[in-house]
């Protein structure tokens, strides 16, 4: 259900914006000149007025750009909304879950032997990836409300500290989680694309919606999880290349495109911080065993037959489990 | 009156102002000018009409001792109008006190030698409202040197399409005296009419394309440097005040 | 208590750069800021080419002061829209909004901070303690309205086309002009703001007056 619903925020969302943006531009300008003394000045097109100049600074030659009208309707009004109603939202529908449907369990509860799940490297790629989010996303918040919420409370000079710190740690942290990334798709795309088994799994909802409960039998990673990477791949990507083109103001694109640059950035921001809160609870609260995946990189045999049941046979065969022949699994306090 | 008769604005007259004029005329209605017309209807009409009434854009002088009466139009000794020399010559060859002025022969030379045809572009140089003078000082002042970066060259866009140069890219401008040669930057404007060139003249410090900062002593280089426009204007001087020939020459202009 | 403006006159201003060059000199303004500027439409192209002398404008409702994260922004009773450099946090995000660009960065690169951001302050300073101590003049430069004189730039305009003062003032004197001049040279988007009567005479707010 969750991702149904950040699906249908998101569709919204992007269908909002280009109709807003038509409403917003109620063109007051003329576009021809009407007396022998007017001349035509505002450029339809570009939505702007330039001028020549003799001074090499192209951003100076723009005599009025309207469109940062609309940005600022954009940032002041909306924006905060897009990104409260999608996280808290969010943080509400997780938790509703939890109290309807309660915590996932082990079905014949945990076994106590072990498979490995994932390994050093894989987890060092994903905390590495999931650590450098969560402080992005913090500090990116607090330079969005921190207006609104931290000034009231602290006072001008010590919110503006803090906002210039959060700007110095949200650029810094760009590197790790763009390692990370790397790291990520190079370990878990190949077992991440979409496959005719993935179907099944999403229209029972992995077994959420099946009568009793029945898990459908799931790869390394379900289709829930495949969505999962490929919105952290392909959103953070998004998220990378318009971050840096805001740290490289004008490089690439003139005022206009560093709103829109700063419009999409604010979006897919709301939607992976949506995304992760979901992520984030359903690997810890929301299901027994799940984070032991990402903690200790082992899994109990029950919740991996239950979950990822074709990965499970697969890593039993191959003796990388406890029941395998042949495979001794050191006991607990060796 | 003729004047305002021959433009129909006499009818503008009104009829107190029509009698006044026609007591000062009596028959000869026609020579009542501005300076004699008591009534001033001339004047209040000709203002009124957005011209000035003391003007029919003829004046005349014959100045005693200039050699030259006004007017008289002469062609440049660099013209790209050769058909037009023989009926406006440049001033005959001439001495000064001790200063000998070459023009018409001049010119007849460089109409023989058709020069015209290899530099089809008129050069004319002025001046920059940020800059002064020769430009070291003022190009050394950080406020004015911001404002004119590089020095340039005004082209009009038909002829730029018509060379392939596009606006900022750098042209060679090619004078047509001791191979005279500058690579400025491009203006495609308006400003200038086809068939001419405009090039301020207030930037040093470059040589026929290479720039000669580092023959500055340390701390004296302006901020801003840029190809001479005296590089390439031509001999000519005022036959009175022997002033440099800096307003009319030839170039050809190609793309970097 | 008056409300303080400015107006470009397009149709007197000769792109001189004057007022470009008093306000650099005026608050030693760095390479590359550019408090004020002097742009020219329709370059190049006689009867409707014009110049304009463009800076903040000191709106009533400054879109800077809306999305600046910190808040740094503030306006005084004149109208006049200032801002703190010690809160600044050189984000960029009022350039953004300006609809005129009129925000400047020491720094082209965002690694953090684009350096303290300056504009034109009607020669208001800022909010610095004492008006025209040292201090404040770093920061913004000198502060003249507290001594009870106007901006530099429209001081220094060769043909009276950049007028500041009082928005009173300016209106009647700007009334006045194309009352005189008759409408040949009218400021962009004049037909815009104020229509044209049903015989296409363009609607001049002030009235004919008689001179």
């Amino acid at each position: 259900m969750p991702r149904l619903a950040v699906l249908t925020v998101l569709f919204i969302l992007v269908a909002a914006v280009p109709v807003s943006q038509a409403q917003m531009l109620n063109e007051p300008g003329q576009s021809t000149a009407t007396t022998s003394g007017e001349v035509q000045l505002y450029d339809q097109a570009e939505d702007q007025v330039r001028g020549f100049i003799s001074i090499p600074d192209e951003k100076l030659s723009v005599l009025v750009q309207p469109e940062g009208r609309e940005w600022r309707e954009w940032r002041q009004q909306i924006l905060p909304w897009v990104i409260g109603i999608l996280f808290l939202g969010m943080l509400v529908a997780v938790f509703a879950f939890y109290f309807i449907r309660g915590r996932i369990t082990i079905r014949g509860g945990p076994s106590g032997r072990k498979v490995l799940r994932f390994n050093g490297l894989d987890r060092f790629a994903h905390w590495l990836t999931a650590v450098s989010f969560l402080l992005l996303a913090l500090t990116g918040m607090a330079l969005t409300f921190g207006r609104t919420l931290f000034i009231p409370v602290f006072g001008h000079g010590f919110y503006s500290w803090l906002a210039e710190s959060s700007i110095m740690v949200h650029n810094f942290l760009s590197v790790p989680f763009v390692i990370g990334l790397v790291f990520i798709i190079a370990l878990w795309v190949k077992d991440n694309i979409p496959n005719r088994a993935d179907w099944a799994w999403i229209t029972s909802m992995g077994g959420l919606l099946s009568k009793d409960g029945k898990h459908i039998e799931a790869e390394r990673f379900n289709a829930g999880q495949k969505a999962m990477f490929w919105t952290i791949v392909l959103l953070g990507t998004a998220l990378v290349i318009t971050g840096v083109m805001m740290m490289t103001p004008f490089a690439a694109t003139g005022v206009g495109g560093m709103q829109v640059v700063h419009v999409i950035h604010g979006i897919l921001a709301a939607v992976m911080i949506a995304g992760i809160v979901a992520h984030i609870y359903i690997g810890s609260l929301g299901m027994e065993g799940a984070f032991d995946a990402m903690g200790s990189g082992e899994v109990d045999e029950n919740w991996a037959r239950e979950h990822h049941g074709a990965w499970y046979k697969e890593k039993v065969q191959k003796g990388h489990a406890d029941s395998s022949v042949g495979r001794q699994h050191p006991a607990p306090g060796e | 009156m003729a004047v305002l008769r021959k433009l129909g604005w006499d009818a503008d007259l009104t009829a107190e102002e029509m009698a006044v004029i026609e007591a000062i005329g009596g028959d000869d209605l026609p020579k009542v000018s501005w300076s004699t017309d008591l009534s001033m209807g001339i004047i209040r009409v000709a203002l009124k009409h957005g011209c000035l009434p003391y003007g029919n854009a003829k004046a005349r002088a014959v100045a005693w001792n200039l050699p030259d009466p006004v007017p008289v139009h002469r062609e440049p000794i660099y013209t790209p109008r050769t058909d037009l020399v023989s009926q406006y010559p440049a001033i005959p060859d001439r001495r000064d006190f001790r200063l000998p002025q070459l023009a018409a022969s001049l010119q007849r030379d460089i109409v023989d030698r058709a020069v015209a045809e290899t530099f089809p572009m008129v050069l004319t140089s002025g001046r920059l409202v940020e800059y002064e003078g020769g430009g070291e000082e003022t190009r050394s002042n950080r406020w004015l040197a911001e404002l004119q970066q590089t020095m340039f060259a005004e082209v009009n866009p038909d002829d730029a399409a018509r060379l392939g140069i596009r606006h900022g890219q750098n042209i060679w401008v090619h004078g047509p005296e001791n191979d005279a040669k500058a690579r400025v930057m491009a203006l495609v404007t308006n400003r200038v009419g086809p068939g001419t060139v405009f090039m301020p003249f207030h930037f040093s410090g470059y040589w026929q394309g290479e720039s000669l900062r580092s023959h500055y002593p340390p701390g004296t280089d302006p901020i801003v440097l840029g190809e001479p426009a005296n590089g390439l204007t031509t001999y000519g001087y005022d036959p009175v005040t022997f002033m440099q020939e800096a307003k009319v020459t030839l170039c050809r202009i190609e793309p970097a | 208590m008056a409300r303080m403006a400015f107006l470009c006159d397009s149709g007197r201003c000769i792109e001189c750069n004057a007022c470009v060059t008093a306000c650099k000199n005026e608050h030693e303004v760095p390479w590359g800021m550019n408090r004020r500027r002097v742009i020219t439409l329709n370059d190049g192209d006689a009867g409707s080419e014009r110049s304009i002398s463009m800076s903040c404008m000191h709106c009533s409702d400054p879109p800077c002061a809306a999305v600046c994260p910190v808040d740094c922004f503030l306006q005084t009773d004149d109208g006049v829209v200032l801002h703190d450099k010690d809160i600044c946090i050189g984000c960029g995000y009022c350039f953004y909004a300006c609809p005129f660009g009129a925000p400047q960065f020491p720094q082209a690169t965002n690694y953090g901070s684009r350096g303290k951001m300056d504009k034109y302050t009607y020669c208001a300073g800022g909010p610095e303690g004492e008006d025209g101590s040292p201090a404040e003049y770093q920061k913004y430069g000198s502060n003249r309205l507290a001594e009870g004189k106007l901006p530099l730039c429209s001081e220094m305009c060769s043909t009276r086309s950049l007028m500041a003062g009082d928005q009173e003032v300016l209106a009647d004197i700007y009334g006045e002009r194309i009352v005189r001049r008759g409408y040949g040279l009218p400021a962009p988007g004049w037909t815009t703001a104020y229509g044209e009567d049903d015989a296409g005479t363009p609607f001049v707010p002030y009235g004919r007056r008689q001179s």
